[in-house]
């Protein structure tokens, strides 16, 4: 999946990744990537991942916990659970046309 | 790049991050390297993230490090330049061998959406996307066997035909809902285009008397007064009840009309069908919630006579709603279409899917379901190989709705419908004796006659 991603450019971006993976729960950051790896083919590379958690977390949409053992876990905030949803909005608004011009049924 | 390298350069440039960076990620970066099989791509991606976070207002307060930077550009400029040069080569020699072959088709092309005249049934619209995007062609199917090409306009998808058969809704491929006068078929002319909150705008209906017409955009339904359709007024905008399963917004949805023209049917946003009481529009109001047992439904039809409601899921199934009490639909029947594996084994990894047609004969007495199946398809995007030819297939269920509380299975037909690429939804022709469906690709629409 993420070989034909790759050939098109970056397709996702880096906060919506980070948010829905964290939507679940807090994690670290190499869980994150791991996650993100697992559910969208997308491979972080830990640069981008670092910069995308900063602004996150500048934002107010996560907030870092406390360090285990050299690991800091990440949880999404509730303002970051907002922009979640109307991300997931605005995506909705593109599969609306992306399937207008393609006629493909989406699955559920 | 060998790993080791990679792995002490992406240290080293962790390093060069502004140092109020450091002191707060710089344990957690080295620690995930330590994890994680370091490679170019890992160098060139921190390369460019010391390059953008010295460049952030929030860090450079503290004064860019002339020397970390010059240290950073110049790790960066080692990777960055050879690679260029990789790239440049292998888009070169991609350019060349598709200038040879001579194909340059890149993207999806074919017919996208249909629509019947309900005042002269012989005259249907379809819509294309792809090279021609947009293009909507309109056709005398007076002779199904010998289809006539009427005129061309550029609309984009047709949805809804006004009862009168004068005025066709559309959505652009950009989301902007239109109205075209196709009262003169072979001299089609935009009236007006709509303005809502935002584009991608999905499904649309027409009121029985055509004074209405509801359009759906991802929660919210927007009424507008067409009465005069070059100055369409909007009347009211409706909030869909939204809820989990989120995937559920991704799925083709359907607005309905009951014939009298005072029920609003909706599958917009959720699991759920919502029922509306459209008495008065300017002061509709949602009378009715009825959570699908099945799924979300992609596609309702009230029966002529306004007393039933059918919808069908994704999975196939097709539930009656008796609507004796509009605010309380009852569950009366379900019926199953195609099975759980059929679709199985028609759902690509890209996510298409069945569609489904939904309709009930003119009389009231039979309840047709038209499920198509697409193959699962490979590649979509193709730069120089012909796409693979496919065929999907159609079932046609028919069941006698006479009396709803035992309804009876009349027939299944199954046929393969189209060639490559997928199909758009299939139609059936108000007499429900034709299914009409259209290719995806090739632009081809085919006529088919129901026993």
């Amino acid at each position: 999946m993420h070989g034909k991603f790759d050939s098109l450019g970056r397709f996702a971006d880096p906060s919506l990744l980070i948010l829905t993976s964290l939507a679940d729960g807090p994690k670290h950051g190499y869980a994150i990537m791991a996650d993100v790896a697992d559910f969208s083919g997308v491979r972080m590379e830990p640069g981008t991942l670092y910069g995308a958690l900063s602004r996150l977390e500048r934002r107010g949409w996560v907030r870092p916990l406390a360090t285990e053992d050299r690991r800091r876990p990440y949880q999404i905030t509730a303002t970051g659970q907002e922009v979640l949803a109307e991300q997931v909005a605005t995506m909705q608004q593109i599969v609306r046309v992306a399937r207008l011009r393609t006629a493909t049924a989406w699955g559920a | 790049m060998r790993p080791a390298p990679a792995a002490r350069l992406s240290r080293a440039l962790v390093g060069c991050y502004p140092r109020r960076w450091r002191e707060r990620y710089r344990q957690e970066m080295l620690d995930i390297l330590d994890q994680h099989q370091a490679t170019a791509r890992t160098v060139l991606n921190l390369a460019v993230g010391v390059l953008s976070t010295h460049l952030d207002p929030a860090y450079r307060a503290e004064g860019l490090s002339m020397t970390r930077l010059r240290r950073a550009a110049v790790i960066s400029a080692t990777i960055a330049v050879p690679l260029a040069v990789i790239v440049v080569l292998f888009g070169l020699l991609i350019f060349a061998k598709s200038w040879k072959e001579g194909h340059w088709h890149i993207g999806l092309g074919g017919v996208t959406a249909m629509a019947f005249s309900p005042a002269d049934q012989h005259i249907l619209v379809t819509a294309t996307s792809g090279p021609q995007d947009g293009l909507d062609t309109l056709w005398d199917v007076t002779d199904p066997a010998r289809p006539r090409r009427l005129a061309n306009f550029e609309g984009g998808a047709p949805t809804a035909f006004a009862p009168d058969g004068r005025t066709v809704a559309t959505v652009a491929f950009n989301g902007q809902p239109a109205l075209w006068n196709v009262a003169d078929p072979s001299k089609p002319t935009r009236v007006t285009t709509l303005r809502a909150g935002g584009n991608g705008l999905w499904g649309e209906a027409f009121s029985p008397d055509g004074r209405i017409l509801a359009a759906d955009y991802y929660d919210r339904i927007f009424l507008w007064n067409v009465t005069k359709p070059a100055r369409p007024r909007l009347l009211r905008t409706l909030a869909a009840p939204v809820a989990p399963p989120w995937k559920a917004l991704f799925n083709q949805d359907d607005i309905a009309f009951s014939p009298d023209g005072r029920l609003l049917a909706s599958t917009v946003g959720s699991n759920q069908v919502a029922v509306w009481n459209m008495a008065d529009p300017v002061r509709a109001t949602r009378i009715a919630t009825v959570p699908s047992e099945s799924g979300f439904m992609n596609a309702l039809a009230f029966s002529p006579r306004g007393n039933l409601l059918a919808g069908v899921s994704f999975g196939g199934t097709v539930t009656l709603f008796s609507l004796a009490e509009p605010a309380r639909p009852a569950r009366v029947a379900t019926m199953q279409t195609v099975t759980a594996g059929q679709i199985a084994a028609s759902t690509c990894a890209g996510g298409c899917g069945p569609m489904y047609t939904l309709e009930f004969a003119p009389d009231g007495q039979t309840l047709t379901a038209v499920a198509d199946l697409s193959p699962p398809s490979q590649e979509t995007f193709s730069a120089n190989a012909p796409q693979p030819s496919q065929v999907a297939r159609d079932y046609t269920f028919v069941w006698n709705v006479a009396n709803p509380r035992s309804v009876s299975r009349i027939a299944v037909l199954s046929h393969a419908v189209t060639i490559s690429g997928g199909s758009s939804l299939p139609l059936l022709d108000p007499s429900g004796r034709i299914i009409v469906t259209g290719a995806s690709s090739g632009f081809a629409v085919t006529l088919w006659a129901l026993p």
